[in-house]
Order: structure tokens, then sequence, then C-alpha cells
């Protein structure tokens, strides 16, 4: 696609134009439509709601087309710079509170494997209770890390690695969250882009989660990521307007020292202290290669944590990108301020959301109109807006091997978190500072629908509305009950996406039972060639065994199982992921298990059956 | 020269870190390999250079296995 993209630069160019033209026609028609239409000030104040929510998503819309711009005026693929000479000094900080071991364990375990000699992995610990503190020292022992703890707690993760740089006298940090595992080649590849330019600040890659074959929500998520990191990004390094993700990163640690360490004020330390870093001059830098593997959120309520703080956040950097914009407007350049601009409004989102959610709904209930233009109007303005920015954006996301129901799946889950972004952007702009929290890595839980209110209400309402909408419009003809009905099944379908991803992992029906009967839940690590077609951690399967061992969670082992698809019997290596008492039950994978064996012996055994 | 006690421990870690490190990057591949869109006789064709990749690293594990029961055995405490 990017091929297509740079051999089509002049359509694509073309296409942009006629867009802009289309916005730019389109807003000014409804400018014109509700300053000279003769409703009730309150219909107006409606209308203007309702504009104002639509600019908002038209700007973003045009923002994302301008990356795809940009990056088909590009000449050629980032060239790798020479190889290096020597090696210097690299610190690799691992900030972590409360992370479940085996989480850390595979993060030091990757870092360690880095092929890059000059390295010193620090784990930097937060932890307050006991028992993960205990778990840290033994992991940096067998890992050969270096633990840093500090007596008084400040400014979170941001804290913590400004501490630590203070004790730090290499070259460069690298930075990974506790869930980040990064492949062997992470700093040989990123190295040399730092030192061949020595204005370099950071050289920021993508994040990619793993889990997305087992989590509808990671994998909502991901998507989400990928309109980001796509294309967004490689139009923000385009314009020296690349930030900084927080981790899997490389950055210069004396760019950090010159704006005085990450931004402590903020719960996106990464976004305000990238913005510091261009104000002072110093360059960034988008590696658009998958180098590390992580974990996304595995449930809503986690999701909706990790939304809220960066909502929080970067709502709040938004408060200080304004602030500068107008007592120093040329301390970046235009295509800086416009990204920075985008960055931070993003998530204003949720009122834009709820306006174009609630104005159909108060025509189909109430007849109060906010969309004051003639159907025939509308038709010739907006639909070639509509065409043009869809058919754009499913092609270039389409040309990076997505689908329409996988992007559609990343709309819905951003559509759900309306609520949290209402909520965050308002105390982001009233200056609340918030916690931040870290994204749990420890399995799934739904939420109580009863916390889902928002969206149940929401939903609801929208459902009453169409059967009223098209009610209307089977007994008057009219294309505004039409359109008005439409629009609102459009964002009922989106806002049921709220039971699509807070889906329990067990059904309801059969929760009880199952805690009563299964034996435990397995995911499968390794199988047999004749399974090898299965992804590892998407086939979970409930096991009936009778056990005289102990099983726990996170235990690895050995089956032997003849799955209902499938006709042999076949042998599996992996990892229980849940215990209950005995016996087995699962809907869709109904099993019977002849062998299961916990043994180092009969692992060994059933390992060579594997490979024969 | 490295002493018996360093030595293993240091057979050990690779041992460790080649078990924990099998599993986990086969898995991203796997995910990786979900967006690839390749035609599922390529998909195929990785997934056995995969299978490879796993079974080399199982041979690893096995003689790094056997040099540790070896200097545990031995005598010496110097290498």
């Amino acid at each position: 696609m990017i091929e297509l993209i740079k051999k089509k630069a002049g359509l694509f160019k073309g296409l942009l134009i006629f867009l802009f033209i289309s916005i730019l026609v389109y807003s000014l028609t409804r400018a014109v439509f509700i300053y000279y239409a003769d409703y009730v000030p309150l219909e107006k104040i409606l209308a203007v709601i309702f504009f104002l929510a639509e600019s908002f998503v038209m700007l973003h819309a045009f923002g994302y087309f301008l990356s795809i711009y940009n990056l088909s005026r590009k000449k050629k693929e980032l060239a790798q710079p020479p190889e290096l000479k020597g090696f210097p000094p690299v610190a690799i900080l691992i900030p972590a509170r409360h992370e479940p071991k085996k989480v850390l364990e595979e993060t030091l375990a990757t870092v360690y494997n880095l092929n890059y000699p000059n390295k010193t992995i620090y784990l930097l610990d937060d932890s307050t209770q006991e028992k993960y503190r205990q778990e840290a020292e033994a992991l940096v022992s067998a890992y050969g890390a270096k633990l840093f703890r500090r007596s008084q707690r400040h400014g979170a993760k941001a804290g913590i690695i400004n501490d630590c740089l203070k004790t730090l006298d290499d070259i460069y940090v690298a930075i990974f969250d506790a869930d980040q595992n990064p492949l062997p080649d992470f700093l040989t590849r990123l190295v040399p882009f730092l030192e061949s330019d020595p204005k370099l600040a950071f050289i920021q890659t993508p994040q990619f989660y793993s889990n997305l074959e087992s989590s509808k929500i990671a994998f909502g998520s991901n998507m989400q990521q990928s309109v980001f990191y796509e294309y967004v990004c490689e139009g923000k390094s385009s314009n020296q307007s690349m930030i900084c993700c927080g981790t899997n990163v490389v950055l210069r640690r004396q760019a950090l020292v010159d704006v005085g360490g990450f931004d402590e004020a903020t719960v996106t330390e990464d976004f305000a202290t990238s913005f510091r870093m261009h104000l002072k001059g110093w360059k960034s830098l988008y590696y658009n290669h998958v180098h590390t593997f992580g974990m996304g959120p595995e449930n809503l309520g986690e999701y909706f944590k990790q939304q809220n703080r960066w909502a929080l956040g970067n709502v709040g950097v938004l408060r200080l990108i304004v602030k500068q914009f107008f007592r120093h407007p040329l301390s970046l350049k235009p295509a800086q301020w416009f990204e920075y601009f985008i960055t931070g409004s993003y998530y204003l989102i949720g009122w834009a959301y709820l306006s174009l959610v609630i104005c159909p709904i108060m025509y189909i209930f109430f007849n109060i109109p906010s969309f004051f233009m003639n159907p025939v109007v509308y038709g010739f303005t907006f639909f070639p807006y509509l065409l043009l920015s869809l058919a754009i954006f499913y092609a270039s996301m389409s040309g990076r091997h997505y689908t329409v129901s996988q992007i559609f799946r990343g709309q819905m889950l951003a559509f759900i978190s309306l609520p949290v972004y209402i909520r965050a952007s308002f105390f982001g702009f009233i200056g609340a500072k918030g916690v931040f929290q870290v994204t749990a890595k420890d399995g799934s839980k739904s939420i109580p629908y009863y916390n889902l209110w928002p969206q149940i209400f929401l939903w609801v309402v929208a459902l009453i509305a169409i059967s009223w909408g098209l009610q209307k419009f089977a007994y008057d003809w009219s294309t505004a009950s039409f359109f008005n009905a439409a629009w609102v099944g459009y964002h009922f379908a989106l806002l049921s996406g709220i039971f699509y991803f807070n889906e329990l992992d067990i059904p309801l029906a059969y929760r009880k039972r199952l805690l009563k009967k299964a034996a435990f839940e397995y995911r499968i690590i390794e199988a047999g060639r004749n399974f090898l077609d299965k992804p590892p951690g998407k086939l979970r399967v409930c096991f009936s065994v009778y056990l005289s061992e102990k099983i726990e969670p996170g235990t690895l082992l050995m089956c032997k199982a003849k799955l209902p698809e499938e006709t042999a019997t076949a042998v599996f290596d992996g990892e229980v992921l849940w215990r209950g008492k005995r016996s087995v039950w699962h809907r869709k994978y109904k099993t019977s298990i002849c062998v299961v064996t916990v043994s180092d012996k009969d692992r060994k055994l059933l390992l060579k059956a594997i490979r024969k | 020269m490295i002493l018996k006690e360093k030595l293993l421990n240091k057979i050990n870690m690779l041992r460790e870190i080649e078990k924990r490190l099998d599993p986990l990057f086969g898995k991203y591949i796997s995910s990786a390999l979900f967006f690839s869109k390749l035609k599922s006789q390529d998909r195929e064709e990785v997934k056995e250079y995969f299978f490879e990749r796993v079974k080399a690293c199982k041979a690893h594990m096995e003689v790094l296995e056997s040099i540790a029961k070896e200097l545990s055995e031995s005598k010496d405490n110097v290498y």
C-alpha cells in the first residue's frame, strides 16, 4: 500500500485536495444554513453544538489524511544508518509496580536476550507490597539486572525514571513497560539512528499486542493503536512532531536531562516531555517496524482505565500547548503546532460522539432540528465528503492488511468509551492531575452492566429512536426522518459493542456450573504437527481429568486429547490458566482426555512424540 | 577461567532463556501471522520454518542440559 501511495502520490494529492474542498463546501453550507435558518434559540444552540462536533471529526479526519499525504511525499523508506563501530552504553529501564512475576520475568528474559553487548538492565521497582518486592529481588538476581528503588514516591512512572536518571551516565536510555518484550535486534537496529544524528532526542517504535487472539478487547485496542501507529505516527515523524509513547523507545539521556527529565505533572509524561523536547529544538523519529510485542488490556475495566489515563493526560497537556501557542507562537513550526493540537485534542472526541448521538434522537422524539439543511443540498454536500473519507480511510487500512470488520471493531471500542473520554477530558480540562494506574495483565474480568449504565442508557434510547424514526418515515415519507433514523441505527450498532466486548469469558448460564465442575482451562503453547494451524493461545479447552498432583494456574503440563473437529488424537504442551475442582465442561470443545501428566519424565516423552 | 558454580549458573540461565523465549516468540510470530494476509500455503511454510526453529531450541536445551549434567558430575572446579 505504501508503495501504491508513493506511486500514486499525484492521485492522493488530488483526492486530498478534493476532500479538503468537500469539507470546506460542506462546512460553509452548514454554517450559512444555521445562520439564516428561522428557528428558535434552543434549536440554534443544538445546531451549533452538532456543527462543532462534526467539524471536530472532520478536522481529525483531515489530519489523518494529511499524514497519508506526507507519507506519499517521502522519497524512500527510512534508510538504515551505517552499522555501529563501537557500542555506546545503553541503560535499559523497566519501570514496574505490582506486576505479576510471570509478566516481569518474560520481559527481563527478552531484554537479557538483546544482542547489544553494552547494556545494563535496571528494574525500577516501585512496588510497596512485600510479595512483589521479593519477586523483583529474585528476578534481578536471576537475570543479572540492577534493582532500583527509591525512598520517597513522587511522580509515578515519570518520577522513578527521573530518580534513576540521576544515577546514570549511559549515553542512551531505552524504556520498556513491564509487559513489553523486545526482539533481540531492538537496540542494534535503533541505536545507529541516534548515533548518526546528535540532535535526535529519541526514536520510537510501535506497540503491537500479542494477546489479540485471546482477547476481544486487546484486539479492538490493537486496531485503534494500528490507526495511530500505521499512518498517524509516520505523518508526525515527517513533521518533526513524533511523540514519545513511553515504551519501546530509545532516548538520548542528554536530551532528557536538557528538559529536566520526564514531566511529572501529568499522567501522560511521555507526551508532555516530547513537547518540551521539540520546543528546545530536539528532533524525534518514528521507526515503523514492530520490534516489541506486548500485552493489551484484556477486559473493559482495564481498557477504560488506560483510556481514562491517556485522555486525562492528553487534555491536560493540550492546555499547556494552547498556552505556549499564544505566548510563543513561533517556538514551533505551523505543522508541528497542528500535529500537537490534533494529538492533544483527540480525546475530546467523547463530546463529539455524544453530540452526534443525541441530536438525531432529539429530532426523532421531539422534532427539534439541529441540522438545518435541505435534504437534496445535504446529499450533494455531505456525501462527497463521507464517501471520499471512508474510501481513503478503509483503503489505507486495508493496504496494511486490516479488514473492514476488524477496523469496525476498533471503532466500536472507541465509541463505547465515550463516557470515559467525556469524564477524563473534563477533569483534564479543569486541570485535575489524576493518578497513574498500571494496566493489569492478569486475566479477564467483565464489568457489571450497572456500571455501564451511560452506554446502556444510550443504547436503549437509540433502539427506541430507531423504531420511532422508521415509523415516522413510514408515515410521512420525510427524508429527514429517514436520515436521522439511519444515523441513530449506525450509532446503535457502535453502542452494541458494549455487549460484544463485555462478554463474560465463560457464558453466564454455565458460569456457576463451571465453577463447580470444571477442572481447569488450558492454553496450548505448543501442539503436535497436526495442530500447528491453530495459533497458540487461540485454542482454550477445558479438560476432564482426575489429578493426583496439585495443579495451579501457570503450571506447564502436557495433555493428549481428541478435539471434536479433529479425527486424530493430538498431544499438547500448554499452560493451566484457571483451576476448578474436577471434571469438565466446555461448550465449544467438549472433549475427552486420555493422558495428563505433569512429571518431567513424561513431559520429555511426550515432547518426543510431538516432534515425531 | 571460570568457576564451576558460575559456569553452571550461566548454563542454567541460558536454558531458562531458551525455555521461556521459545514459546513466547512463537506466540508473537503467530500473532504477526494473523495480520500477514499470507496465502495459507505460505503461512504453512512460515509455520514449518518456525517448527524447525522450535526443534532447534529444544535441541539447544538438551545440549545445555547435558553439559550442565556433565559439569555437575565432574570433580574439576575451574574451567
